[in-house]
């Protein structure tokens, strides 16, 4: 990237306290395997008027990236790019629920309008009366990734300013059952299927409120380890690093073996001797919860400091220094997405 | 009528998701749409598939919708003659 980008604002309704950053310091652990969002007060933000239409995602989203634009005393941001792999889950099968129940006939235009994917970034973008470039991903574990890095190439471009970028999720026993018979979540041991909302606001004004800066960022499908190295080593490169000088790792690792033999080989082979993270032991696993990474490193960047919990117990070494943390995400490893974030 | 009146607001509180709403909140004689409820184009398109998928009445003419939901009095007339569940 040839601008400096930074994170301004961001906020995460997860399980841990909503609109917060009390995990930090107070961190909620579960032995569930599934466990669902805890709301903040709608009311506070909506009028019930306003949120009849709107499902528990849609809301939680609304409100999460009302907080951040209060915070950046923006009103209209320049775009809204969204990931999300299931869309508004709950929604679409009560939508399917209904087709099937009245043989394809009097459906709710409510139901259907809340069943697409890119729902929740055109109700943003109605609420903020925002007629700016608009547009959600949806590929599994890399939605957000990928529209982390189409805000990074329009702002790199200089085609916008600034960008709210959103991850959201949300699941229920049905859809929870499917993925655990597939090995996804809900191994034993593993740590929880969570929802996900994290709403953040980037911006190419250097600001002392500002999160920390997002230096470099790549994804791939690699050909090979050889291919990976490469383009990693090029990133960094261009960010004016390299592996030497990563402070932390912060991976996506989930305890489940079959997700984290990857990073392991990865980090293992790539980086020994830097001190390793983990974020879903409290944030919970879900195709988006990458951005709960992003969300978790900004933080840490910002108040200068890493909490024990999120140490990744299979490495026993410590950061003296937190100039930068690099992000990985990995998906049945076959594509990668390395994001490079640094203390401002 | 007074049941069907009662039925007919517990229904469209749940069709529209009109939270903090209470049947009681629901003058049967205000108008629906405007004023009083407030309520807006998608609502009338809610209230279309209540009526045919509770009440087995099809409006195959959407411009009857404005008549027949006036209010709530006059929509429970409607049921009371047209209705075939």
């Amino acid at each position: 990237m040839n601008k400096s980008v930074f994170i301004r604002s961001a906020q995460q309704i997860s399980f841990q306290q909503p609109l917060s950053n009390e995990w930090m310091s107070s961190p909620i652990f579960t032995t569930q395997s599934l466990v669902k969002s805890l709301n903040p007060q709608f009311k506070d933000y909506l009028s019930p008027l306003e949120a009849r239409r709107m499902g528990g995602l849609q809301k939680r989203a609304l409100v999460a990236t009302l907080k951040v634009l209060k915070e950046c005393n923006l009103e209209h941001p320049d775009a809204i790019i969204t990931g999300t792999a299931l869309g508004n889950l709950i929604c679409t099968e009560q939508f399917l629920e209904s087709m099937i129940e009245n043989g394809e006939q009097m459906l709710s235009p409510t139901h259907f309008m809340q069943s697409t994917h890119n729902t929740i970034g055109s109700a943003l973008a109605i609420y903020t009366h925002n007629h700016g470039y608009n547009t959600t991903y949806c590929h599994s574990q890399m939605s957000f990734d990928l529209a982390l890095q189409d805000a990074l190439m329009q702002m790199d471009l200089g085609k916008i300013s600034n960008a709210l970028v959103g991850a959201f999720e949300e699941i229920e026993d049905g859809y929870f059952g499917l993925l655990q018979k597939s090995g996804y979540i809900g191994v034993h041991g593993m740590d929880p299927c969570s929802e996900v909302t994290v709403s953040m606001l980037l911006t190419s004004i250097a600001e002392k409120e500002n999160l920390c800066r997002i230096a470099g960022m790549c994804i791939c499908r690699p050909q090979g380890i050889d291919d990976l190295v490469e383009q990693l080593d090029a990133m960094l490169q261009k960010a004016g690093a390299n592996r030497t000088t990563i402070s932390a790792i912060l991976s996506g690792k989930n305890s489940n073996p079959s997700c984290d033999n990857y990073y392991n080989e990865l980090l293992d082979t790539l980086f020994p001797k830097v001190p390793t993270l983990k974020y879903k032991q409290i944030f919970g696993e879900n195709f988006t919860a990458s951005a709960f990474g992003l969300y978790c490193a900004a933080n840490c960047l910002k108040e200068n400091y890493i909490p024990e919990f999120l140490y990744d117990p299979c490495r026993n070494l410590r950061c003296n220094e937190i100039s930068n943390i690099l992000l990985v995400n990995q998906e049945r490893g076959k594509d990668y997405s390395f994001i490079l974030v640094q203390k401002i | 009528m007074e049941e069907l009146i009662q039925q007919l607001k517990e229904e469209i509180i749940k069709a529209l998701n009109l939270e903090d709403v209470k049947p009681e909140d629901i003058d049967p004689a205000a108008p629906l749409f405007g004023s009083g409820l407030g309520l807006d184009s998608i609502d009338a398109l809610e209230l279309i598939v209540l009526m045919e998928r509770k009440y087995g009445i099809k409006l195959k003419d959407p411009s009857k919708g404005k008549e027949v939901f006036e209010s709530v009095n006059v929509m429970a007339d409607y049921i009371m003659k047209n209705r075939t569940k």
